[in-house]
């Protein structure tokens, strides 16, 4: 037990929330019905658990840390957020205390078993599974491909309204990110990467990525204007995603957008590549930022609150 | 605990264990102890589990409470004795302890759950309130450990955390025999 938890408010309040709700689980494991509320608690504890975990790591407590790394592994695993909970275990064999590798590699073995088939989609929980399945398989559907995907690889005939449902309640569990709908237009469902334990594996892959402006961080980067055709803003996502990631930006797109750009904590979304930092440095952005820090190289933006595109490069012809 | 239910409660780091039913001076009572336990002059107050409210939440421990209560009243129990392994020079004790309730309305538990659930979560109960008695705790939390919840807590004279077991039975004398399986 680290004595911080017991003096910093903040891990207080989070080993509270990760209790009671694995309590709260616990008493659902009666239900053998209906697993969804279980499912719910499970994950809201696996949330907070890799959110916590990821607080300990940065006051170098890396015991407990993959403790409740491994805890989050066993509660996303039971609830079925099989990606969550890979991430987590690969977090664990990352930091290395040799203490919980074995399950951590064991976690991986079982999960990485685990087959599309063995998925009941006879209930609600499975569909929801399969549809998380294929998110993450795919990497972000419409409503429209998630509905073919479902029909051709579960033989699952379900309506738009099903799935946009199902996708729904996959984003209120934090495992996809959503942009578009209400109604009648089509959601994008792409998996939710910035919240896992480790983005290690999903380098190089297009996803969305929710939070809100906290810093413009340009002056931290040496910039050698040697690709004139690459010309970034660049900022801090948002300082409650851990560990933190900076966005980079169009110029184009900082341009039409100023007052975007310059209101504190605007909420929005980004679509682009996960990248590291210093991946920067081939376009002649050097960091100097303390830390090496993901990047979202974005190349559309949407209005957090009402999921409007401010800015496409497709279409505004940007760099 | 209270009549034919049983609780019983262990921390395998510094091995001990407690053991709660009704005090009785029937013959099942004094075949299970033999031997004297000592009256204590402390009490437990089933409102006493908010001290567990700094790591776990009203609802969570709400619902333990009322159960507990539940039970307490329906048995008209008002002390226990607990039996445990002193840490001191690992001899065994029992001793009496006063138990009080809110004096709440606890006859609605029984529509609301199960049975089988009101005697676990007053067993959760009764076993934090009585580890609370023996050893003051200062710090609980939960973990996921594979198929299992696990309960640990840190108390006020050790530096170690400990795994907290707890079962709630109605089978005489076989709750330390489900600790142990």
């Amino acid at each position: 037990m680290n004595a911080m938890m017991l003096e910093n408010a903040q891990m207080k309040n989070l080993v509270k929330a990760i209790s009671s709700n694995l309590i709260r689980a616990q008493n659902e494991e009666r239900n053998e019905k209906d697993s969804s509320l279980r499912n719910s608690f499970l994950d809201m504890a696996g949330y907070d658990s890799v959110f916590l975990a990821k607080l300990l790591l940065e006051i170098n407590d890396s015991v407990e840390s993959s403790r409740y790394f491994l805890s989050a592994a066993f509660s996303y695993e039971k609830s079925g957020a099989l990606n969550q909970s890979l991430a987590c275990f690969n977090k664990i064999k990352e930091i290395g205390e040799e203490a919980f590798i074995t399950d951590a590699e064991e976690g991986i073995s079982r999960i990485n078993s685990i087959k599309k088939e063995q998925l009941d989609i006879t209930t609600r929980e499975g569909k929801l599974s399969a549809l998380d399945y294929l998110i993450w398989k795919h990497y972000g559907l419409t409503t429209t491909d998630a509905k073919s995907y479902m029909e051709k690889e579960f033989g699952q005939d379900l309506t738009n309204d099903s799935i946009r449902a199902h996708a729904k309640k996959l984003e209120e569990r934090k495992r996809v990110i959503i942009w578009g709908g209400p109604q009648g237009r089509e959601y994008h469902i792409y998996p939710n990467i910035a919240d896992l334990a480790t983005r290690s594996q999903h380098y190089g892959r297009t996803s969305l990525f929710a939070g809100s402006i906290q810093d413009r961080v340009t002056k931290e980067f040496r910039i050698r204007f040697e690709n004139l055709d690459y010309n970034k803003e660049i900022f801090i996502l948002n300082s409650s995603i851990k560990p933190k990631m900076i966005m980079a930006v169009d110029m184009n797109a900082f341009v039409k957008n100023l007052r975007v750009f310059t209101t504190p904590n605007f909420s929005l979304k980004a679509l682009g590549v996960l990248r590291k930092s210093r991946d920067l440095e081939n376009n002649g952005y050097k960091p100097m930022l303390s830390d090496e820090l993901d990047l979202v190289d974005s190349d559309t933006l949407f209005n957090g609150l009402t999921d409007e595109t401010i800015y496409n490069r497709a279409t505004c012809g940007g760099t | 605990m209270i009549g034919d239910k049983h609780i019983a409660s262990k921390s395998e780091a510094l091995d001990y264990d407690i053991r709660i039913q009704k005090p009785s001076t029937d013959k099942y009572f004094n075949s299970v102890f033999k031997q004297n336990y000592m009256v204590s002059n402390q009490a437990i107050k089933t409102e006493d589990l908010k001290l567990y409210s700094d790591w776990l939440a009203e609802d969570v421990l709400a619902s333990w409470t009322i159960c507990a209560e539940y039970l307490l009243n329906k048995y008209k129990c008002n002390s226990i004795i607990i039996e445990h392994k002193k840490l001191s020079d690992g001899s065994d004790e029992a001793i009496s302890v006063d138990v009080s309730t809110r004096g709440l309305e606890t006859e609605k538990v029984a529509h609301s759950k199960q049975e089988k659930d009101i005697v676990e979560e007053a067993a959760i109960a009764m076993g934090l309130l009585v580890t609370q008695l023996l050893r003051p705790c200062i710090f609980i939390h939960v973990l996921k450990q594979g198929a299992g919840y696990d309960y640990y807590y840190l108390s006020a004279d050790s530096p170690d955390e400990e795994l907290l077991e707890v079962t709630g039975t109605e089978i005489p004398n076989s709750g330390q025999e489900r600790l142990r399986r």
